[in-house]
């Protein structure tokens, strides 16, 4: 092997940057050629998430320093703080306790020894002198971070309908702090929904704030990066991809794609804890990725393709994809008027048009004519629908065409196609038990023990 | 880039049929290694039909602009799953029939790499070995956290499939893509090579004999005979060589 240890980077779980040197790691990390969701193996090595920092640390340490040195101080709060303490007392009481030399002769060796002691003292001067400025450095830190408004006073900010002024405000006041107040126990869990509201209504990231902790829990194949940058990286990289798929022509599976696809309902189901608005990672990545629409909006709007080649067509597709979802996840109407006959068409088009009707008769005229290879993707989101019509009808029976529908279906939301699903855990259970006879009501009302966590009751 | 490839196959020492499929072709910079899924009817078929397919795919253009050269992969990936899920539509004997498939498109100076199931690609660079594929079974997705417990049927195999083609109508790919650099060396195997060889032993074999390139397929396959050779055995070497 040869003597200088390489790495290979695996982005995105499909672009491969490198292999590369540490150091070569270091300035790609700096020029942010990959983020903390992406994976790095060495030789014969396993792959290992750069966020992951037991694992990395694990399997390769050198790394694992290397970004607790270049990072913010969340990421390297478990790995590196320690460290930093006792090598500085390590080095310094080395420095104090060593005996001074007594001169031994004259002459140059003389001369040798006192330009020894002279270095030595320079040595530990300087090294008192950076100490104390670290020290006075936290402290002013400290201080600062008093200067922090209570969390209450963001929290009133954060319910007005116009959020510029939270946005402000926290931008200025908390943004800056916010690795030592996402750190400290006392007050680190009331502020990050409020972080998560800035970061979904800003760039998607906070710097000192880790992915890992921003997105919190996610389904575990929904690795999306979900930043305003990552979202317009990756229209550009899947242009062709994308517009197949919106076209009909085909499946395709990237960040777009999975994203336009997500069923808004099964989203609203799912609000998580720490989370308000957005009420999850779903609906956080849908905020970003409509920032991200709508930021080349007046190039495209212009006749001037936008990042990617984005035309208007797709541009209107997409974002009126978006507007309908976030809208739903709201509990907002979908889209009104002139956008909604525009968004009657292509495969998005198509699934609008299932998620807004409320019975199974206006459904079916939704089914729009589709490549073949889409028919489990289609049959999935139909079952959904499905369940979301007999949701919204609130108490009953569900009558014989929706228990046929839903036989015919069901089969489709056990894919054996993972990666291409979402969980289906609770929904599959709601169907057992509507299919199983039980009124619709009766049926929520066991959705509510089963699963306190969801929402299956609007 | 210029590359070069060679490529062997071998039935092991336990198998009675060799299931695995292979073809090469360095002046189009298309390589392909299919892997039958053994235990069903038709493993030998469904590789030979991937690979014919793919081939046909690629044969039957001109030219693949570079931006489209991934969505063209996962239609001719697409096109080889409906193949194969058609012939068994025909011969219910054969019904249900799958493969595994690395497909390598070398475009400019870039690698384009379609993947679906266990075979695998490494990358051997300056005697380092990296493996580039993600192995679509159990254990695998298992480890990811793709696959949570509550979703294995009791008895569940590490190494049984989640994805191949002819499983199903739809068949999502792996597409990997990657810049090349001369003295790069992509490794494409069926798993009959990496359930008997450990990658270190895999990346001296080459460090070793990277010399006598045209030699290296067979020479691993001999490893993976001589560590028992429980599978067929199937391995691709596709060196690039600068301008």
């Amino acid at each position: 092997m040869g003597s200088t240890k390489i790495y290979l980077v695996r982005r995105d779980c499909r672009q491969f940057l490198g292999p590369m040197t540490k150091d070569e790691f270091r300035r790609s990390l700096a020029r942010l050629d990959f983020g903390l969701q992406d994976e790095i193996s060495g030789h014969t090595g396993p792959w290992v998430i750069l966020d992951h920092k037991e694992q990395l640390t694990e399997a390769y340490p050198e790394i694992s320093s290397l970004l607790a040195e270049s990072l913010p101080l969340s990421w390297r709060e478990t790995t590196s703080h320690a460290r930093i303490i006792s090598r500085h007392r390590t080095k310094s009481d080395r420095g104090l306790k060593s005996p001074s030399h007594k001169g031994g002769g004259d002459g140059f060796q003389e001369y040798l020894v006192k330009r020894r002691n002279r270095n030595r003292f320079v040595t530990v001067f300087a090294l008192l002198l950076v100490i104390g400025l670290g020290y006075a450095y936290q402290a002013y830190l400290l201080k600062k971070k008093d200067d922090v408004p209570p969390v209450s006073e963001m929290q009133a900010l954060s319910e007005k309908p116009d959020l510029t002024e939270f946005l402000n405000a926290m931008g200025i006041k908390v943004i800056p702090y916010a690795a030592k107040i996402i750190k400290s126990q006392k007050n680190g869990s009331s502020w990050l929904p409020l972080f998560r509201l800035y970061a979904f209504n800003s760039t998607g990231n906070i710097e000192g704030i880790s992915q890992k902790i921003l997105k919190g829990e996610v389904q575990a194949n929904f690795n999306l990066e979900c930043t305003v940058e990552s979202w317009k990286r990756n229209w550009k990289e899947n242009e062709v991809q994308t517009q197949q798929f919106l076209s009909g022509q085909s499946l395709q599976k990237n960040q777009w794609t999975r994203l336009l696809s997500m069923d808004p309902n099964w989203i609203k189901r799912r609000p998580q804890k720490g989370w308000e608005k957005p009420i999850n990672i779903y609906e956080g990545c849908l905020m970003t990725a409509d920032l991200a629409i709508h930021s080349v909006a007046e190039e495209v709007m212009a006749g001037r393709p936008g990042q990617g080649g984005l035309t208007k067509e797709v541009f209107q597709a997409v974002r009126l994809r978006l507007e309908h979802q976030l809208n739903v996840v709201r509990g907002l109407p979908s889209i009104s008027g002139a956008d909604a006959s525009a968004n009657e068409v292509g495969t998005l088009g198509m699934l609008t048009c299932l998620e807004t009707q409320t019975t199974v008769v206006a459904m079916s005229k939704c089914k729009t004519v589709i490549h073949s290879k889409l028919d489990s993707f289609i049959g999935e989101h139909f079952v959904l629908a499905l369940i979301q019509v007999a949701v919204g009808q609130g108490k009953g029976v569900a009558d014989e065409l929706w228990k046929s529908a839903a036989k015919d279906g069901a089969g489709f939301m056990r894919s054996e196609d993972i990666m291409g699903s979402m969980e289906y855990v609770s929904e599959l259970k709601f169907l057992e038990l509507v299919l199983g006879g039980l009124e619709i009501d009766q049926a929520k009302g066991k959705m509510k023990i089963e699963f306190p966590d969801q929402k299956f009751d609007q | 880039m210029r590359i070069r490839m060679a490529g062997a196959t071998d039935i092991g020492r336990r198998r009675k049929g060799n299931q695995d499929s292979i073809f090469y072709d360095e002046s189009r910079g298309l390589g392909i290694v299919a892997d039958g899924i053994g235990g069903r009817k038709g493993g030998e078929i469904a590789s030979s039909i991937a690979v014919n397919s793919i081939k046909k795919s690629f044969f039957g253009v001109e030219s693949i602009r570079f931006g489209e050269v991934n969505s063209f992969l996962v239609d001719a990936i697409d096109e080889a799953n409906a193949s194969i899920l058609a012939r068994g539509e025909l011969e219910p004997e054969i019904h249900g029939m799958g493969t595994t498939l690395n497909c390598l498109a070398f475009v400019g100076n870039r690698l384009h790499l379609g993947h679906v199931g266990d075979s695998r690609s490494y990358l051997f660079q300056d005697g380092n070995i990296f493996q580039l594929t993600i192995d679509h079974n159990v254990g695998t997705f298992a480890d990811r956290g793709w696959l949570r417990p509550r979703q294995l049927l009791p008895g569940s195999k590490n190494e049984a499939l989640v994805k191949a083609l002819g499983l199903g109508p739809i068949c999502e790919a792996d597409i990997y893509e990657m810049e090349l650099k001369a003295g790069q060396v992509i490794i494409t195997c069926s798993d009959g090579l990496t359930g008997m060889v450990p990658d270190a032993e895999i990346a001296r074999i080459i460090r070793k004999n990277i010399f006598n390139f045209e030699t290296l397929p067979s020479l691993l396959i001999a490893a993976a005979n001589a560590a028992g050779g429980v599978d067929n055995i199937t391995v691709l070497v596709s060196e690039v060589r600068g301008h």
